[in-house]
C-alpha cells in the first residue's frame, strides 16, 4: 500500500493528552513519553514463532514508523504513515543476565521494541505512549499472542470529521481548574532527567486473596483498588511528604479502574481511561486509612455522578477529541499545573493470551521528575504492584516508605 | 407507586450490562455482582444509579451481604428498603 493511500490516520490508544501537552512527545514516537510491559510466558512460548509473525506484519511497521503531525483548524495531531523512517517494531532475544528490561528507550523510527530474555521467561515490550496507552499495549500483546493473529492488525483506522465543541469540553475544563497550583503538593526533590527506576511487590494468588478478603471484610465489596489508593496516599504521607502546612493538597492526576470496559464499544480507539484527577486533602490522609478510603470513594463518586468520565466515554468519536485541546489551552496558561505528585493506575485484571502468559504487569515512565506512579494489577490471580519514579538525591525516605508499603500488604494488614 | 421486584431485576440487569460493557443477554439474574463483571469502579456506578432511579442509598452503609447474593436478592433488598422509606 502507498502512503498516498492513506495520508494521515488515527491511531489506537494514541496518548492524545501527552501529545497535546508535549511533554516529550515532539512528533516522532520514539522521544515520546515510553512505557513498558512486561509479560512473564510459559513453556509453551516460543520466540521464534513470535518474530515470524512479526515479519507479517508489513502494513502495521510501516504505520507504526510514522511520525505526529497537529492539523489545521483543529491542531488534532494526526498520525502520518511513515514506511521510509525505520522498522516500526523492534524485535529481540537477549541472551545477557540483564534484568528484564525494563529500560523504556526506543531508536527513532521505532514504535514497539519487544525484547525476550530466555532465562527470565520474561517478554518485555517497550511502547511509544504517543501511539499506545495501557489499553492498547495489552491489545497488541493480545493481538500478538492470542489465537486470532493476522496479517494486518484490526486496529488501524480513517480519520474522524473536524470536532465540534460541546459540553464535554467544558466539563473537563472545568475540572482542570479546580487545582489550586499554589496548594497542591510536590514531591520534595525537583528530581532529574535520569532513567526510571522501578520498584515492584508481587502477591501469590494466596497471598492476594488474603489481602483482598481482609479489606472487603472492613471496607465492603468492590473496595479494594480504593483501598490501595488510600493505602498508598497515607504511607506516602506519612513517610515522604515534607511537612509543609502551606500544602493542603496531593493531586493524583489518573485514577483509574480501566476494566470496567470489558467490551469496548469502538475496538480503534481504546484510549478510555478515566479521566478522573483527584485532589485529596492532607488532613485526611493523616487521619488514616479508613477516613482516607471513605474520603476516595466519595471523590470518587462525586466524580462519577458529574458523568465527566463518561461524557469522554460516551462522547462521539469526534467529540472526544476537544477536551485535550482545550486541556491544552489551559496548561500553557498555567504550565506548572501539569505535574502531578501521583499517577495511580488499577486494572483489574486481564485476560490470559493462548496460556502463554503467566503474569503480566505495566511500567509506566513518570515524565517529570517529581512525580511517583503507580500501577497495580491482577493478572490470573496473582497481584502485581510497580512504583515508578527517577532516583532522588536522597533515596532514604523513599526506601523507607516502600519498606513500610510492601511490609503492610504481604502481611494483609488493612 | 409499587415497585416490582422483576422491573427492579431487569432494570439492574440492564445498568450493569450498561457499566460492564457487555450485551443485556450476558448479565445473570441469578449471577453475584461479581460473577457479572462489576468492579469498584463499576460498583460506585452501579449505586448511582440505585439511588437516581428508586432514591435507595447505599453509598455510605453499602450493600448488606445476604443483599449481594445475586441480582434478585438485590433487587429484593432495594423493594424493601424503597417501601420502608
Amino acid at each position: 500500500m502507498s502512503v498516498s493511500e492513506n495520508m494521515f490516520c488515527d491511531i489506537s490508544g494514541m496518548d492524545w493528552m501527552i501529545s497535546y501537552i508535549g511533554w516529550k512527545s515532539r512528533s516522532l514516537p520514539s522521544r515520546s513519553n515510553h512505557f513498558s510491559v512486561i509479560a512473564q510466558v510459559t513453556d509453551s512460548f516460543r520466540f521464534p514463532d513470535l518474530e515470524e509473525k512479526i515479519s507479517r506484519l508489513k502494513k502495521l511497521r510501516a504505520f507504526l514508523a510514522g511520525s505526529v503531525k497537529r492539523r489545521f483548524p483543529v491542531w488534532i495531531p494526526r498520525w502520518y504513515w511513515g514506511e521510509n523512517f525505520g522498522p516500526g517494531i523492534l524485535c529481540e532475544s537477549v541472551s545477557s543476565e540483564e534484568e528484564g528490561a525494563i529500560r523504556n528507550f526506543l531508536p527513532q523510527g521505532v514504535a514497539v521494541k519487544i525484547r525476550f530474555f530466555p532465562r527470565q521467561k520474561k517478554l518485555s515490550f517497550t511502547f511509544s505512549h504517543t501511539v499506545f496507552d495501557g489499553i492498547g499495549a495489552e491489545k497488541f500483546i493480545a493481538f500478538l499472542l492470542g489465537p486470532e493473529f493476522r496479517d494486518e492488525p484490526p486496529f488501524l483506522r480513517f480519520p474522524p470529521d473536524i470536532p465540534q465543541m460541546k459540553q464535554s469540553g467544558k466539563d473537563l475544563q472545568k475540572i482542570m481548574r479546580q487545582f489550586p497550583e499554589k496548594k497542591i503538593l510536590r514531591l520534595p526533590d525537583p528530581g532529574s532527567r535520569t532513567e526510571n527506576k522501578f520498584e515492584t511487590l508481587f502477591l501469590t494468588r494466596e497471598q492476594y486473596q488474603l489481602l483482598a478478603s481482609a479489606v472487603e471484610r472492613k471496607y465492603g465489596p468492590f473496595s479494594f483498588s480504593i483501598f490501595i489508593l488510600a493505602l498508598l496516599l497515607c504511607q506516602l504521607e506519612r513517610d515522604l511528604f515534607p511537612s509543609e502546612p502551606s500544602k493542603e493538597f496531593v493531586f493524583v492526576p489518573m485514577s483509574v479502574d480501566l476494566r470496567a470496559a470489558q467490551k469496548l464499544e469502538n475496538d480503534l480507539f481504546f484510549n478510555r481511561w478515566a479521566l478522573m484527577p483527584l485532589l485529596v486533602s492532607r488532613k485526611i490522609l493523616a487521619s488514616g486509612i479508613p477516613e482516607t478510603f471513605k474520603h476516595l470513594r466519595k471523590l470518587y463518586t462525586e466524580a462519577l455522578a458529574s458523568r465527566t468520565p463518561q461524557t469522554f466515554f460516551q462522547a462521539s468519536e469526534a467529540m472526544k477529541y476537544v477536551p485535550f485541546r482545550l486541556i491544552d489551552l489551559f496548561v500553557r496558561m498555567n504550565p506548572a499545573r501539569t505535574l502531578g505528585t501521583v499517577m495511580f493506575s488499577f486494572l483489574n485484571s486481564a485476560g490470559a493470551m493462548e496460556g502463554k502468559i503467566r503474569n503480566l504487569y505495566h511500567c509506566p515512565t513518570m515524565p517529570c521528575g517529581n512525580t511517583l506512579g503507580f500501577f497495580a494489577n491482577v493478572y490470573d490471580g496473582n497481584f502485581n504492584l510497580v512504583i515508578s519514579r527517577r532516583p532522588w538525591k536522597d533515596d532514604g525516605k523513599f526506601l523507607c516508605f516502600r519498606r513500610n508499603l510492601f511490609e503492610k500488604l504481604q502481611e494483609g494488614e488493612v | 407507586m409499587t415497585l416490582d421486584t422483576e422491573n427492579i431485576t431487569q432494570a439492574l440487569c440492564r445498568e450493569i450490562a450498561t457499566v460492564t460493557r457487555k450485551e443485556e443477554k450476558e448479565i445473570r439474574a441469578d449471577g453475584s455482582l461479581h460473577d457479572n463483571g462489576i468492579d469498584s469502579m463499576s460498583f460506585l456506578e452501579l449505586l448511582l444509579f440505585i439511588k437516581r432511579e428508586w432514591g435507595v442509598d447505599f453509598l455510605e452503609e453499602g450493600i448488606p451481604p445476604e443483599a449481594q447474593k445475586d441480582i434478585h436478592s438485590l433487587a429484593e433488598h432495594i423493594q424493601w428498603k424503597s417501601e420502608k422509606k
